[in-house]
């Protein structure tokens, strides 16, 4: 244990198998991966997220969503993920293929939304939620992303939030709360994170 | 900048001193002294910011309307908090105790200091810039590699230029006998290079598709912890627990085969933080394994460690010793807990909860922390030749560590149990235990600003008189 050259070399061979093994084996066995059918003349899956939806991903991104919010459902041998309703089936690796980047994110304040697309419908509900996480569950501990919204002329706002009554950041008369750009982004992002379709591996249960 | 002028000061007040009746190792110590003392004033600037903001970011999840500037919101708070934790505290201090070490135990003085604080210099300003860039929101989304793309090649030549002074330190070494220390800082900073570079350009320059990412991602931050910050952490371990007990290490043959475990497991072990994700079996396997592996090296650590604390004579320990001492400990809970963590029933239960962020605290703040500032005491007043000026700081210092990691550990620790085992109706219980993490996380900040003001006061204190005792040490 006396040589540096004997000491890097075995340094360099051990990051190097790792890093070979880990990443270039994976590389080749998933470059293959693309969209497919999930059975004879079905459509090609996953689709193409649309473009607003690819806007709010850096949105999401910024917003720093990833650090209370995962994106991925574990088999059901690996967790309750399938159990708590995150999602129907489990994810895999070709669900991602046509993301350039993958959030899956490493912690869970929140709950998965690899498949809020399917649970949460309604524009309305998810501005009211980023707005005030506290008009849907009270005791929620989330922040709110109010500088999402801004305040203009009531008779101009064609979207403006419809705040519960007697809400503490309620706009003052003749002013509504509405979605900038951004919130409209993300929301529709999070509108386009569904897993309602099947794979060849993964099957959504009948 | 007042950091940056004080430094220049102790940096010109040393030009006198460099006189050969000053012995060999005082010249060692002497000639690092630029490049220490830079690192170190840039690893205290940063721990304070990252200690804050974790402050900033605990307290929105009991009082949920505290922050409203978007620049600080709870996300953007943690990508923060963990990249000024990782890369300014961690990584300055890391590379500051590991160039002594190399360079004290080869008994080799720095020369062409200037490059290494070149290295420095760059390395902090570029991390200046990608924070900038961080409170904008321009994050990776990436754990471990959040900073803009553009920051990876120049850190990582910033990084060589400081760190390869301790290849070469160990390369013209002047002793015989090669101590286990010497290996550790070789690997730290071997590995950080090779990491970093790889994972950048399998993010950034050769974009991988899909999950990819997150097993780099994952490789890269295991990495990060096990191959870069804790080689240099246990180097200073190794290096101070004989040093300040006057006795060997206990099963010293044993810490080879200790390190050469240690090095290729952690290399592996990063694919355990993937058991359930949507990545190739067999990679989850390969890391369940790795990481269960890792008990070996540290039960060796341990009989290295402990059995060596066991046999030293009772009595006031100095304070290197005691902070050495409490990171040993930390070093064997953070790896029984990544075990633990990554069994597959483990994993089922536990992987996304608070419990994973108990064990990242463990890890950085009662481990690698713990160990760098029992190094930063113990080589700082060798390297300025002045003695800390308050005994009473250092000592609020260690018991304010311990008492804040413990309690956050255990407040996200207990959390995360309570969440797997009842997930419903846990508000009332996640708001008292995220309060108390957020009071142990306050505590711990304390801490450091008393770390801080000592190492100020040192900074501005004049250089001990040249015919004053040396500080005792060989
Ligand atoms: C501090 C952690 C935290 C952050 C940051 C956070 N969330 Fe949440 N989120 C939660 C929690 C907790 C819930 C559960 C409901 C509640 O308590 O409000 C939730 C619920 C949700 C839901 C509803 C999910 C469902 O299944 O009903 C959506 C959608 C959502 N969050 C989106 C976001 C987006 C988008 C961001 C970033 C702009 C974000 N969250 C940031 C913690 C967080």
């Amino acid at each position: 244990m006396n040589k540096l050259s004997l000491i890097s070399a075995g340094l360099f061979l051990s990051l190097g198998l790792s890093f070979a093994g880990l990443a270039l084996t994976s590389q080749a066995q998933q470059s293959g991966l693309a969209p497919a059918q999930a059975e004879e003349g079905g459509p090609l899956l996953p689709a193409l997220a649309p473009g607003l939806a690819v806007l709010g991903k850096d949105v999401y991104l910024a917003q720093g969503c990833v650090h209370c919010h995962t994106q991925q459902v574990r088999p059901a041998s690996q967790g309750n993920d399938i159990a708590k309703g995150y999602g129907k089936r489990p994810s895999v690796a070709r669900d991602y293929v046509l993301q350039d980047r993958v959030l899956l994110g490493a912690s869970r304040l929140g709950p998965d939304l690899a498949d809020v697309g399917t649970r949460r419908t309604s524009d309305e509900w998810l501005h009211l939620h980023l707005f005030d996480p506290r008009i849907g569950d009270a005791a929620s501990s989330k922040p709110a992303f109010r500088h999402l919204y801004e305040l203009r002329p009531a008779a101009a706002a064609k979207s403006a939030l419809s705040l519960p009554a007697g809400h503490a950041a309620a706009a003052p008369a003749g002013q509504a709360w509405v979605p900038t750009e951004r919130a409209i982004q993300l929301v529709a992002y999070l509108r386009s994170l569904r897993i309602d379709y099947s794979t060849p591996e993964a099957k959504l249960p009948e | 900048m007042s950091t940056v002028s004080s430094v220049q000061q102790v940096i010109r007040r040393h030009e006198p001193l460099a006189e050969p009746n000053l012995g060999r190792v005082a010249q060692v110590d002497h000639s690092l002294a630029p490049a220490v003392l830079v690192l170190g004033a840039f690893a205290a600037l940063w721990l304070l910011a990252s200690s804050l903001l974790g402050l900033v970011a605990s307290l929105q999840l009991h009082l949920p309307g505290l922050v409203t500037a978007e620049a600080l919101t709870y996300g953007r708070a943690r990508d923060l908090q963990s990249v000024l934790l990782n890369y300014g505290w961690s990584a300055n201090a890391a590379l500051a105790v590991g160039l002594w070490v190399a360079h004290r135990l080869g008994r080799v003085e720095s020369r062409h200091a200037w490059v290494a604080v070149l290295g420095a210099l760059g390395w902090n300003l570029a991390l200046a810039w990608g924070c900038l860039s961080l409170l904008g929101g321009g994050t990776t989304g990436l754990p471990s590699l959040e900073l803009p793309r553009e920051t990876g090649p120049f850190m990582v030549a910033c990084f060589l230029a400081v760190g390869l002074w301790a290849a070469v330190a160990f390369g013209r070494r002047h002793t015989p006998h090669v101590f286990a220390a010497q290996w550790h800082v070789l690997a730290a900073v071997l590995s950080f290079p090779v990491l970093h570079l790889l994972a950048h350009a399998a993010i950034h320059a050769y974009p991988s598709d899909g999950v990819l990412q997150a097993i780099v991602a994952a490789w890269h931050a295991h990495g990060f912890l096990g191959l870069f910050l804790a080689p240099v952490a246990l180097a200073a371990i190794y290096y101070l627990i004989p040093k300040e007990t006057g006795r060997p290490i206990r099963g010293y043959y044993l810490a080879t085969v200790a390190f050469w475990l240690f090095v290729t497991l952690h290399a592996w072990a990063g694919a355990a933080h993937l058991i359930g994700s949507p990545v190739p079996a067999w990679i989850q396997s390969s890391g369940v394994v790795a990481a269960i592996m890792l008990l070996v090296p540290a039960i060796i650590a341990a009989i290295n460690f402990q059995g060596t604390l066991l046999q030293a004579p009772r009595g006031t320990r100095s304070p290197s010793l005691r902070f050495a001492a409490a990171a040993a400990h930390g070093f064997l809970l953070w790896i029984l807990a990544l075990a633990l963590m990554s069994t597959r029933s483990g994993s089922a239960r536990f992987r996304f909860t608070e419990l994973e962020q108990a064990q990242g605290i463990l890890a950085l703040h009662g481990f690698v922390a713990l160990a760098l500032f029992a190094g930063l005491y113990y080589l700082l007043p060798r390297v300025t030749r002045r003695e800390w000026p308050s005994k009473g700081l250092v000592a609020a210092h260690y018991w304010l560590c311990l008492l804040g990691t413990a309690g956050a550990v255990l407040a996200l620790g207990a959390l995360g149990w309570f969440r797997a085992a009842a997930p419903s109706d846990l508000a009332e219980t996640a708001r008292a235990l995220n309060a108390a993490a957020s009071v142990s996380l306050a505590i711990l900040l304390l801490g450091h600003l008393a770390f801080v003001a000592n190492l100020a006061a040192l900074l501005a204190l004049p250089t001990r008189a040249r015919g004053a005792a040396p500080l005792s040490d060989r």
